[in-house]
């Protein structure tokens, strides 16, 4: 176990480092320059030059590169071009308002995503299956931005239930809606991921056993088909969680929040290296981090791995 | 042998599964009775619908599978006909299943003791410590060393033949009247085969259970049963004590599937190969399905579906050659003529 989980660290570690450097070369392949895009449409060569070397953009790039890795295992991430504030304390400050979009995205796709599967699931076929699966074609193929645009016409704006963007208080009225948009797109992945497992599930051998021993319908359900579930949905929450975390872009600009990834998307817009660099950096840490805790709970939930 | 008190009587059972290709005809006009105390094998090519005919019987069947005509009378009850819940109450307590592969049979999410307790706690109506105390001793019955541990272990912790042990004593826990074993030892090594095999004959002869035995290993069959069914693309086509069966074969199929055994003795002769492949279950039948690999097939074969006949005490085959063997008394008004 141990063993196990140093091996995985180890892997984290050269995965964001991968990470790091690619965001780091794409970055600087980007056609376009920082600097004037700091100083301006028009500022004059020289002002440009200097803002060059004040960002210590007149390095070789791999000087860049090595300075960047050098400050990066120091734990700075350091200054934003734009802003001029330090890179990580930046992001951590803007971390709660992705937290929580990512928090209720999750539990939108949770509760809306598992009825529909699972119910899809016990009548394959029938007229509610077929329900479920417009309803996840919609969902799948219904652009995020798309769908929160929808929604913030006809809930906020036509109707005014709900505010028509940016945040408040009471917050929680205010992240309904972008956390709604978030679940409903992945409720559809859920409720066909859980349809196909419940389904090769009922399949089984050990179910036909089991329904050759007389167990009833709920008790068949509850105790043979939900509890192996359960992992591929964990899997898929790890996964979902760590990937919101890194900013649900789209939602936050269409939303109008704080977020992680509305800062992200300013960053992109005036090339602000660092404050992509370490965005990206987070995003990547948030992934592989859930995905550890993923595997740690396969030890909790699945006794295959738990034991032997 | 007919037997004097069946347990379970199979009345003219087909089993369609309609695909996209065409309507498998998996089970043809099934027809059988099994007595108390009795075991029957049936033996058959992969594909002849052994395992069909066992899913229908014990009401398994998954859409779009689905009994299409016939009877099944478990004690004169109509299986067929029975209301869900009473199927329930009847699966697992009056019958019990053996399933071919032990690996896959028991679910792996749970512990072996839930596994074996719930069905007491279900038919027998036992509290949770009562079932667990009582799957401890059927652990026990079916030489499971170490039985308490056992019953805190998942699947993957056993081996397979103690697995299959396990599945067995799921099947005998409430005493059922009836076991269908489908394929109990085809996924065991050979001794796991054998002890399995001597275990469910012990459990099964001092409870007096029928079984059903599915194979296709005509071995299993002649060391374990007292009749057999032949089973051939969905169809019975030779019934008979297992003795007669494989001393005298009434269906060239029979004969062609002991032929293709080596020498009936000791556990060797598995997956028979015959010449030539098992028919299309999606066409109708139009003559005898066995014709195109039959060696004495004639022309009669190929347009007239050989019925199944009596053809002797306890003998019933279905084919153009199998004489009926004549009776005393006809035999007698054809000499008085
Ligand atoms: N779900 C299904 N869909 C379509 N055809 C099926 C299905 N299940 C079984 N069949 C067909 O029904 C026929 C009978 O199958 P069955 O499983 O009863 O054979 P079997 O005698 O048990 O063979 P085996 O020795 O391989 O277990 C086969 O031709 C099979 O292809
Ligand atoms: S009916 Fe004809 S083809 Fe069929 S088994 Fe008998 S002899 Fe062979
Ligand atoms: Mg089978």
């Amino acid at each position: 176990m141990w063993k196990y989980l140093g091996k995985r660290l180890g892997w984290t570690v050269v995965v964001i480092w991968g990470v790091m450097t690619l965001t780091f070369l794409i970055a600087y392949a980007v056609p376009g320059d920082p600097a004037r895009l700091i100083a301006g449409p028009g500022a004059s060569a020289a002002t440009v030059a200097s803002i060059h070397r004040q960002l210590g953009l007149d390095q070789p790039i791999w000087t860049q590169y090595l300075e960047y890795c050098w400050r990066l295992l120091q734990g700075n991430f350091g200054i934003s071009f734009l802003r001029k504030v330090p890179v990580l304390p930046a992001i951590l400050q803007r971390a709660p308002v992705t937290a929580m979009v990512a928090v209720g995205g999750v539990i939108f796709e949770l509760l809306i995503g598992i009825p529909i599967g699972v119910l899809a699931a016990l009548r394959p076929g029938s007229v509610w299956d077929r329900v479920a699966t417009i309803f996840a074609l919609l969902g799948l193929s219904a652009p995020s931005f798309w769908l929160g645009l929808f929604l913030l016409y006809y809930l906020a704006f036509v109707n005014s239930w709900f505010p028509l963007g940016g945040v408040g208080s009471p917050l929680i009225y205010y992240l309904v809606l972008p956390c709604l948009t978030v679940g409903l797109n992945g409720a559809a992945w859920y409720s066909r991921m859980l349809r196909s497992t419940m389904l090769d599930i009922l399949q089984a051998p050990y179910m036909q056993m089991a329904r050759a021993k007389g167990v009833p319908g709920w008790l068949l359900l509850r105790r043979h088909v939900l509890p192996n579930v359960i992992i591929p949905i964990i899997t898929m929450v790890g996964m979902d969680f760590g990937y919101f975390l890194g900013g649900v872009l789209i939602i936050e600009v269409v939303f109008g929040l704080p977020g992680i990834g509305q800062q992200a998307w300013q960053a992109i817009q005036v090339l602000d290296i660092p404050m992509i660099m370490g965005t990206v950096i987070f995003a990547a840490m948030a992934i592989v981090v859930m995905n550890v805790l993923v595997d740690i709970s396969y030890v909790l939930f699945d006794p295959r791995v738990r034991v032997g | 042998m007919c037997a004097i008190e069946p347990v379970l009587q199979v009345q003219g059972v087909s089993i369609e599964i309609p695909t996209r290709h065409g309507t498998v005809h998996a089970a043809r006009d099934v027809d059988f009775a099994l007595g108390r105390g009795e075991r029957l094998g049936i033996v058959g090519e992969s594909g002849s619908g052994k395992t069909i005919t066992a899913l229908g019987i014990m009401r398994l069947l998954l859409p779009p599978a689905h009994v299409t005509s016939g009877r099944i009378l478990f004690e004169g009850r109509d299986v067929t006909t029975m209301h869900p819940k009473d199927v329930n109450r009847w699966r697992g307590n009056e019958v019990g299943m053996i399933f071919q592969d032990p690996l896959t049979s028991l679910n792996p999410f749970l512990r072996i003791g839930i596994q074996v307790a719930e069905v007491l706690e279900i038919h027998r109506g036992l509290s949770r410590a009562q079932a667990m105390a009582e799957a401890e001793q059927l652990l026990r019955r079916v030489q499971i060393s170490d039985a308490r541990r056992r019953l805190s272990e998942y699947p993957h912790q056993l081996s397979g033949g103690m697995r299959q042990r396990v599945v067995i004593a799921i099947a005998m826990a409430t005493r059922p009247k009836m076991i269908i074993a489908d394929e109990p030892t085809t996924a065991l090594d050979v001794t796991a085969q054998a002890n399995v095999l001597d275990l469910l004959r012990d459990l099964t002869e001092a409870e007096r259970t029928s079984v059903v035995l599915i194979t296709h290993d005509l071995s299993v069959i002649a060391d374990f049963c007292e009749r057999v069914l032949v089973m051939y693309a969905g169809r019975i086509v030779e019934e008979g004590s297992v003795d007669e069966v494989i001393s005298e074969p009434r269906h060239p199929y029979t004969q062609a599937l002991l032929n293709s055994i080596p020498r009936l003795q000791g556990a060797v002769g598995r997956l028979p190969s015959i010449p030539g492949a098992p028919p299309d279950l999606t066409r109708e039948l139009q003559g005898c399905p066995f014709a195109p690999r039959c060696p004495v097939a004639y022309d009669r074969c190929r347009t007239e579906v050989p019925e199944l006949l009596e053809i002797g005490p306890g003998r019933r085959a279905a084919c153009h050659l199998a004489q009926p063997i004549p009776s005393n008394i006809t035999l007698e008004g054809d000499l008085a003529e």
